[in-house]
């Protein structure tokens, strides 16, 4: 399409969309309050992407590292999991310098170890060198005494069985060593129940592809603790929940945990046998992976599968080509798919191409055809340009796509005036779609955009200084 | 004192700060840290919740007042895990009536039905109350909404999975493709209730057969029904002669099928209605399907001749005009047939017929796919080719 009609990619105004996500959110995005972490990788990736991280200047890139770490569960501050949260939502009444000492008061005496977190906790945050004493003043000895008496013995009494009925459908966590040795658990729960704060699997996996693509060399992230958190997160079924505090469990997560071990440089935190017969209770009748067994298979569920799969090296491409050449330079060892497996997982992605027959209209009737859709007869949506073409990829099959007629269908999704992409075109435009159009784009190799890894999701000038980093020999 | 008027209610807000009941706890203000990036621009009357939020937290406070803050909070921020996480705690300290739980649930299902934390909060509370009765109702209400809600298929079918009564089910799932043939959620739930029930014993794989097939005769171009055919005869859990059984009435099917829509438009083109059928169509007489459009061409598996002769007459009617996805689902049987033989010579002739229809597919009926169709085609004759020749 060579005509005036062709859309143009506008690649200045998505940077400039991105730059704004990295600032400020309007107050109606409260929702992404304890994803923020998530929001921030959209940004930094996605200008990565476009090649545009380096117009942030230096000093910014180090603040939003240092914001990175504010946000990491560590040893050091008491936590027995590691691991990143999504936000501050909750995060100071918890590492906070004066509020330990106050509880301490009314309770008793706490442990060494945690004497220990309280001190890096003060350091850590006044090392930042920024004024916080607003904080520290209202934070200060307010909370009454009273209030801590009156609530304190009954929680004493009442220490919550949270894991039992969390997980009612009896999926029990892998290890014992999940929980906490009773005696810690004692000292917590009787003040504050530190499992409240805990790391998200999600936000973790964004957070150290966040610090990646800055250019950081993850020296202060706390690996046996993230590992720790990682193994006390898979379930029996080899599935994992988000968060220490219980959650759903499903193929989102296995793919979360897949990246953080990877990019940590070890995945023995993973039962690897029990989640790769995860991935493969997922593979439906339909010949795609739903988030669960018998679960309708869908673009997203699809992608964490083979992208986990990718990551243990436990998936082989199929090869195109057929050329009778006897040896294939194919390093997996093995692979939780057959042939047969591949080949219908494939037919499945490259149907979700919607052609000019059989789509399914979003009520836009200038909407293009070509987009990619998430499940049969559903209408076609920009992000699954990145979960569906980052999965052909993997499997070797991304050129099986019309890509000019899905590149027109992207771009046509671009809001002209404050950049940015939204789902189908005419719609409102958010930072993940916004992110997964142009990192689609850039794994299918359209547009002059820097070449994306399609498991990890992240630029290849990323991975190659993670590389350098040497994660599994430390 | 700061008032507003809150939209999704016709009362006044008075914040928190300002009520008496509250003026025994201090505020805590949250901590960013001192460079916070991707800043959300709170409300006043969300930092005035979440700031209530953090020092109920912080005391550790399990009460009623508490319990209600928790609801304001989530009012503001569904998604915020921590938030649900602690009212769970106060709903077991305070041992609340849970039914009240699930009447509050469900509204913020109702509210948020794409949220991952609200259901996930539903599916503790019913799990404490070890009663799922009120789930397959809830998420009828939601179906009726957005009846591909993937959210609620996963909730339906935890609750099932949990609580049984898997009776009505299959009923509810014809229900649903009545209304929409095209809900594909509604036909991976048929074969999730099957498969948790009775199996595919040979009644059922032909009862569903029967199902399947009517439903596609009514929309031919719908690929859920036919996604979950070839799902039927892709399972490996039934009698084995039964299935091969069902593939070869299957293919019968489709080859008649494909006669129906290879006549109804060729007739049309006749009748020089601007279809385009430059072949001239004397040789369309010849076959058997003209005659009755409502009776089969063939009974039983047309011979390889009929095959030929009705596929070469595909790539002439126009794209739009033969639904790929009946052809695609010829083409599997005809793989299917062609690695069920062994004789390389009677491979020859399905072989041809399943490169026809790669062809026809890459170059008019489904192009937009033309690298996969190719690709297929290059995949079938390395399989079938190289068997014959080294035979």
């Amino acid at each position: 399409m060579d005509s005036d009609n062709s859309y143009k990619f506008l690649k200045k105004r998505h940077v400039a969309f991105l730059r704004r996500c990295l600032s400020i959110l309007p107050s109606s995005t409260v929702t992404y309050d304890t994803s923020r972490m998530t929001v921030l990788y959209f940004a930094l990736s996605g200008l990565d992407v476009l090649d545009a991280l380096d117009d942030i200047p230096q000093t910014e890139i180090k603040e939003i590292i240092e914001w990175i770490y504010t946000l990491q569960l560590t040893t050091n501050d008491g936590y027995k999991y590691g691991g990143f949260r999504g936000g501050h939502c909750i995060s100071n009444i918890f590492c906070s310098n004066t509020k330990n000492e106050l509880l301490s008061q009314d309770v008793h005496a706490i442990s060494h170890n945690q004497a220990v977190s309280r001190k890096e906790c003060n350091s850590h945050n006044s090392a930042n060198g920024k004024d916080n004493s607003l904080e520290i003043r209202i934070n200060e000895g307010q909370i009454p005494a009273k209030i801590l008496r009156q609530f304190a013995p009954a929680r004493l009494d009442n220490p919550p069985p949270m894991q039992l009925h969390q997980n009612y459908e009896k999926i029990p966590i892998k290890s014992q060593s999940s929980s906490m040795n009773s005696s810690e658990q004692t000292s917590f729960s009787k003040h504050i129940d530190r499992d409240l704060d805990s790391a998200h699997i999600t936000m973790t996996y964004t957070a150290l592809a966040s610090l990646v693509l800055l250019g950081d060399d993850l020296s202060r992230v706390d690996k046996p603790a993230v590992l720790r958190h990682v193994s006390s997160l898979q379930c029996s079924n080899g599935s994992f929940l988000s968060n220490s505090g219980g959650s759903e469990n499903d193929l989102r997560f296995v793919y979360c945990a897949a990246v953080v071990c990877y990019l940590l440089g070890d995945m023995t935190a993973i039962d690897v046998p029990a989640a790769l017969r995860y991935v493969a209770d997922c593979l439906g009748y339909a010949g795609s992976l739903g988030q669960g067994a018998l679960q309708e298979s869908h673009g997203g569920s699809t992608y964490c599968g083979v992208a986990a799969l990718y990551l243990f090296g436990a998936i082989q491409p199929l090869d195109l080509y057929l050329d009778d050449a006897p040896s294939r330079t194919v390093t997996t060892t093995s692979s939780a798919f057959s042939e047969r497996e591949i080949r219908a997982l494939v037919r499945w992605l490259v149907m979700r191409q919607e052609d000019e027959s059989g789509r399914v209209y979003t009520g836009d009737v200038n909407e293009l055809a070509g987009g990619l859709q998430g499940r049969p007869n559903k209408p076609a949506d920009t992000c699954y340009t990145f979960w569906i073409g980052a999965a052909l990829k993997m499997l070797g099959c991304e050129d099986l796509l019309e890509k000019r007629a899905l590149q027109q269908f992207v771009l046509s999704t671009q809001d002209p005036v404050t950049g940015g992409l939204a789902k189908y075109s005419n719609g409102q435009v958010d930072g993940l779609h916004t992110y997964l159009g142009i990192s689609g784009l850039a794994v299918l190799g359209l547009q002059d955009l820097r070449e994306v890894h399609p498991a990890l999701n992240i630029t290849k000038r990323a991975y190659l200084h993670w590389q350098t980093l040497n994660m599994d020999k430390r | 004192m700061a008032e507003k008027i809150d939209d999704s209610q016709d009362e006044v807000w008075m914040r928190y700060k300002d009520r008496k009941e509250w003026s025994d706890v201090v505020p805590i203000k949250q901590n960013d840290g001192p460079t916070p990036v991707v800043k959300i621009a709170y409300s006043a009357d969300f930092e005035d919740v979440y700031d209530y939020f953090r020092a109920v937290v912080a005391a550790g406070e399990l009460s009623m007042r508490a319990l209600t803050l928790t609801e304001d909070a989530i009012q503001m921020n569904a998604a915020n895990y921590t938030v649900w996480q602690y009212r769970r705690r106060i709903l077991e300290h305070l041992k609340c009536d849970l039914q009240d739980e699930l009447l509050f649930c469900r509204e913020m299902i109702e509210a948020n039905p794409k949220n991952y934390q609200v259901w996930h909060h539903r599916r503790v509370i019913v799990g404490w109350l070890g009663d799922g009765s009120k789930e397959l109702q809830l998420t009828k209400i939601i179906f009726a909404q957005d009846a591909k809600n993937y959210h609620a298929w996963e909730h339906r079918q935890w609750a099932l999975r949990t609580f049984g009564c898997y009776e009505g089910e299959l009923q509810f799932t014809a229900d649903l493709l009545r209304e929409d043939a095209r809900n594909n959620s509604a036909w991976n739930h048929r074969y999730f209730v099957l498969t948790r029930t009775s199996g595919l014993t040979p009644e059922v794989l032909q009862s569903e057969l029967v199902f399947t097939q009517e439903a596609i005769e009514k929309l031919v171009d719908n690929e859920s029904p036919w996604a979950y055919i070839k799902g039927l005869l892709m399972d490996t859990s039934g009698d084995e002669e039964e299935i091969e059984k069902s593939w070869c009435t299957t293919t019968a099917w489709c080859w008649n099928l494909l006669a129906k829509a290879v006549s109804k438009n060729t007739m049309s083109s006749n009748s020089n209605d601007g279809s385009p059928d430059d072949n001239g169509s004397d040789d369309v007489c010849n076959f058997p399907y003209i005659n009755e459009s409502s009776r089969n061409a063939f009974n039983g598996l047309p011979t390889d001749t009929e095959c030929s002769n009705l596929i070469d007459k595909v790539p002439s009617i126009a794209k739009g005009c033969i639904s790929p996805h009946l052809l695609i689902g010829l083409l599997d049987c005809i793989v299917h047939q062609l690695e069920k033989t062994e004789d390389p010579a009677r491979k020859e002739t399905p072989l041809k017929i399943a490169l026809q229809v790669c062809d026809t597919l890459a170059k008019q009926h489904d192009c937009i796919r033309v690298r996969y169709w190719n690709y297929v085609r290059r995949q079938l004759q390395h399989e079938h080719r190289s068997s014959s020749a080294s035979a």
